[in-house]
């Protein structure tokens, strides 16, 4: 199942954009992120599934609250998805 | 014990409080510090304790609700990024330690005093009125005077400061859950307010609200966040939330804003303020007392401060300590509320209410210092 890491710039911002895409009816999973993922070491993830990348942008865009940066999980591993 | 030392800390606290505390201990780790269950824990019940107090203090987002030790730690983040060598600061004639102290540790500022007299709040937005249009670099005021319980005109001084664009510092030591106090109506820059008088949480609690410029650390070190900076983080509430959590602090003050919520803010701040007026009826009976209230409720909260004729403050507070009961006596750690108000030479004896105490604690209260008056001083 293809799925989508966004980033968050601390656990705080992370814990939030799961309870707003939570209230958007998007089921949403905290992690910490894989370390390759980021440059500014130790972060924290919201894991969502691909078929809801798009409403899952426009309910954080809303909210005010952009990830900072977006992943997808392939077989080959992690790529970031510039958009 | 009769416990009336609330503006110092709340000593009787909701029994979930001391429940989440004691389970704190047991279960959670530190949060933003690992993905195992014990952090994850910890993450969920700090994040639901940020937006608990976001929500009941108008704060748009739990990331600008931080932990600090006690209000005298948020006001030190807040004076410290505001004021600078050679800023103007105003503030009024009833501030604590807390921000007459941080601003002479600041050093080389020019200070206004908006020193009007007490329950006279007309005075006081007239005053600051004039002061705040001559420009400043910040206004800084308590909601409550921590020696006389005077509700000072809040609404009206960070009126003001929205209309001449002064940043507004808020000490909401004596006002967090007995006054409604929200950072987005009063468009303040900062709030703060210990988590352990009004909202019930454990002594080391406290809570800083941040309104929309970035404060400025005045503790360094680990985040759980963007490690391999050197810097610290630009985002809240990790820019100044460096080192360990007061997890067991953080769980039990969580169960005091719950307990503030469920019962009512209002109707807490009701019954402390119903408890300060009857207090100055009963103490106005008692002969050489004299009683620092206001005759208007809406200007006083539930602290309360009395002198009586030809008594040493500090005495008397040990006589009625011998007697198991709770007060404090002297300077209450401000002495330009007490120059203000005219009492720096002596002080005066001040009793504070909790949501926890009676009418008839206060009866019984004026009974013991009727004897106590009776009795020849001695320490």
């Amino acid at each position: 199942m293809e799925t989508y890491l966004l980033i968050a710039r601390s656990v705080t911002h992370a814990q939030r954009m799961v309870r707003i895409l939570e209230n958007c009816g998007i089921r949403a999973g905290l992690f910490r992120a894989p370390a390759g993922l980021t440059t500014r070491g130790c972060s924290y993830a919201v894991r969502i599934r691909a078929e809801q990348l798009l409403s899952a942008r426009s309910c954080l865009d809303k909210a005010d609250l952009q990830p900072l940066g977006i992943f997808v999980h392939e077989s080959a591993g992690y790529r970031e998805v510039i958009m | 014990m009769i416990y009336f030392d609330a503006a110092a800390t709340t000593l009787e606290k909701p029994e979930a409080v001391s429940r989440a505390a004691s389970s704190a201990i047991r279960s959670l780790a530190s949060p933003g510090r690992g993905g195992h269950s014990a952090a994850r824990r910890a993450e969920e019940i700090a994040f639901q304790c940020r937006a608990e107090a976001a929500e009941l203090f108008g704060v748009p987002s739990p990331e600008r609700v931080i932990f600090t030790f006690n209000a005298t730690h948020g006001l030190n983040l807040a004076i410290r990024t505001l004021v600078k060598p050679g800023s103007h600061v105003i503030i009024s004639g009833y501030e604590h330690n807390a921000v007459t102290r941080t601003l002479r540790a600041v050093g080389n500022i020019s200070v206004t005093v908006v020193d009007t007299p007490l329950f006279f709040p007309d005075a006081a937005i007239e005053e600051f009125e004039q002061a705040i249009k001559q420009g400043a670099d910040a206004v800084i005021c308590n909601h409550v005077s921590n020696v006389f319980g005077y509700i000072l005109p809040l609404e009206k001084i960070a009126e003001f400061c929205r209309e001449s664009g002064v940043p507004l510092i808020v000490d909401a030591s004596q006002s967090a859950g007995v006054l409604p106090v929200s950072l987005a109506e009063l468009g303040a820059a900062y709030i703060a307010m210990p988590g352990h008088k009004g909202l019930y949480g454990p002594q080391g609690t406290g809570l800083l609200l941040c309104g929309e410029s970035t404060a400025e650390p005045i503790l360094f070190g680990g985040t759980g966040s963007a490690s391999r900076l050197q810097e610290m983080p630009e985002d809240l509430p990790d820019r100044l939330e460096s080192g360990t959590h007061n997890m067991p602090g953080i769980a039990g003050l969580l169960e005091g804003l719950r307990f503030v919520k469920r019962t009512g803010m209002e109707r807490i701040g009701r019954h402390e303020r119903d408890l300060a007026a009857y207090a100055a009826r009963l103490l106005n009976q008692v002969p050489g007392v004299r009683v620092f209230a206001s005759a208007d409720l809406s200007h006083q909260s539930g602290v309360i401060s009395f002198r009586v004729k030809d008594r040493d403050c500090e005495e008397l507070a040990a006589a009625l300590s011998r007697r198991a009961v709770a007060v404090r006596a002297g300077l209450h750690c401000a002495p330009l509320a007490h120059k203000t108000a005219g009492t720096l030479e002596g002080g005066t004896v001040r009793i504070s209410f909790s949501a926890f105490n009676t009418p008839v604690q206060m009866e019984a209260f004026t009974g013991i210092l009727r004897q106590v008056l009776r009795e020849k001083v001695t320490f």
